[in-house]
């Protein structure tokens, strides 16, 4: 804990990533590097000044991040519970595994136009492709906790015979909460990222669709600007899941090394 | 520490039960399974109809992509998708290693790049799409660029974390033997970092197929997704059904080399391990 502490505050970290941006702003500005379409840093944030002082900043970021997490809880209620039936029930995972590996290896961007063709340009599209994109990787990583539980732990549970349920409850969930956690923030990226895209190819709204309009607006300053905001949203969600899985499970969370 | 190449794959979390062989996640799984996805389409066949606007039967699948096959448009197509996706993988793959080595070689260097990184890694490849667009035009170029730069960071965060980790007497080793500067680099140096390449490779692969049909779909330029989003665009169902299966079974392919070339080095590898 004192080493992500002292992680946390890295001034030599810090001070490199002002050095790119200033050779970044001194590069433009002399012409060195030189593009019509590249703004300097300081402009860029000229442009997210602007596009927050209209307004329209906050509605896009808003718009994505509700359909991205709507998505993502639902595949995580229907995830874990499809990753924890998996890991439970041996004839299930038997006659489904294989099939799930297929679908799974669809890469899901081409699940794009299938849902844009199905549900057209709405948001109901959106959360769907967040939710399909959030499912995989939150099912495996619960199938993969449930199976990784020690032949220990289920003796234990056998010695207290506790039952089935309890044995669901008070042992195999929790030995599958640090994978449950990796899947969740896996999910949450390709959620996010998936959301993007089906702004910028189906429904014409939020941050994905913002983005592909300053670009053919030929507004780099407010396009770069909502680039720095899909990136933070992007930091600024993972870190809370961490945190929140953090003070939620404290116990699992360290026991796993917390690097989930 | 957040080893954190665990961008894309589920496989990563399951790397501390070391106890269990690798492969028995991924080989051991029962063909049988199989049978829900085939029945699935069966009773698609079955009980769908051939003319129905969203849902169109299998059959009618191969009937809408075969006109695209014919007219030389989908084979074409194909081999750009291709092409983006080997390059860019190529790209990734020696820079990610020869970056994430540098990086993992010194705390200091490491300190001081980890806050860009770390950003620079939370970017979405999705939201790249346009700003790359703009800048470098709707050329190979730009479509190269959007796939090298998400599929990096796996394989650069995977060598980084590797090298920290190395032992200092793997390094103590060739300075023992005598070995140049070049022969060390070839014989310890790159043999030892090679499961960690793969590993990020593993990732990358997938991610990398993901990308290229990305920016595809996004731009338009020549490839699988142009087409995939052209079916879209004209509501050609049934096209864009078949062109999924397509884009899947390049899915699987990229996943079933990925993973064997992954486990081919494992084997060479434990022996040492």
């Amino acid at each position: 804990m004192a080493e992500r502490l002292l992680h946390r505050v890295n001034p030599l970290g810090i001070a490199t990533f002002v050095g790119f941006l200033l050779l970044w702003e001194l590069g433009v500005r002399s012409g060195a590097v030189g593009s019509t379409y590249l703004p300097p840093p300081s402009r860029v944030l000229v442009g997210l000044k602007e596009i927050s002082a209209s307004g329209e900043l906050w509605t896009n970021l808003q718009h994505t991040l509700v359909s991205a997490l709507t998505g993502w809880v639902g595949a995580a209620v229907v995830g874990v519970a499809l990753g924890m039936a998996l890991g439970l029930f041996r004839p299930l995972w038997t006659y489904s595994m294989a099939s799930i590996e297929v679908v799974r290896a669809l890469p899901i961007v081409a699940f794009v136009p299938v849902a844009v063709l199905l549900l057209g340009f709405t948001s109901k599209m959106e959360i769907a492709i967040a939710f399909i994109a959030a499912l995989w990787p939150i099912v495996l990583n619960t199938f993969a906790g449930v199976r990784a539980i020690g032949p220990r732990t289920v003796e234990v549970g056998r010695v207290l015979r506790l039952s089935r349920r309890d044995q669901i409850w008070k042992l195999r969930l929790p030995a599958a909460t640090s994978h449950i956690i990796v899947g969740l923030r896996l999910g949450l990226t390709l959620a996010l990222v998936l959301t993007l895209v089906s702004e910028m190819v189906g429904n014409p709204a939020g941050l994905g669709f913002a983005l592909i309009q300053k670009g053919q607006a030929l507004q780099p300053e407010q396009m770069f600007a909502y680039l720095v905001v899909v990136g933070a949203c992007g930091i600024a969600l993972n870190a809370v899941l961490l945190t929140a899985a953090r003070l939620a499970f404290p116990g699992q969370m360290a026991a796993a090394g917390d690097d989930a | 520490m957040s080893v954190d190449v665990a961008v894309e794959t589920p496989q990563v979390a399951g790397r501390r039960t070391t106890r269990r062989p690798a492969s028995s996640g991924r080989s051991g799984t029962p063909v049988r399974g199989l049978l829900l996805i085939v029945a699935a389409l069966v009773v698609w066949q079955l009980a769908g109809s051939a003319d129905s606007a969203y849902f169109p039967v299998p059959s009618e699948w191969a009937k809408a992509v075969q006109p695209l096959f014919a007219n030389h448009v989908l084979v074409p197509a194909l081999g750009a998708t291709a092409l983006s996706f080997f390059l860019g993988l190529g790209l990734a793959t020696v820079i990610g290693g020869v970056l994430g080595t540098l990086v993992g070689s010194s705390r200091r260097v490491d300190r001081a790049l980890s806050p860009t990184l770390e950003f620079m890694r939370a970017m979405p490849a999705s939201a790249l799409v346009p700003v790359l667009a703009l800048i470098l035009g709707y050329t190979l170029q730009m479509k190269l660029a959007v796939v090298v730069i998400p599929t990096t960071w796996p394989i650069l965060l995977a060598c980084r974390s590797a090298r920290r980790g190395m032992s200092p007497l793997m390094l103590e080793v060739p300075r023992t033997l005598g070995l140049s500067r070049g022969a060390s680099i070839r014989k310890v140096l790159i043999p030892a970092m090679l499961p960690a390449v793969l590993l990020g490779v593993r990732v990358a692969g997938p991610l990398a197929l993901i990308v290229t049909l990305l920016v595809e779909i996004v731009t338009r330029i020549n490839g699988l997704g142009s087409l995939l989003a052209a079916a879209q665009v004209a509501y050609l169902s049934a096209q864009v059904y078949g062109l999924l299966v397509i884009a899947g079974a390049l899915g699987l392919a990229v996943n079933w080399a990925v993973t064997r070339a992954e486990g081919a080095v494992a084997r060479r590898m434990s022996g040492g391990a």
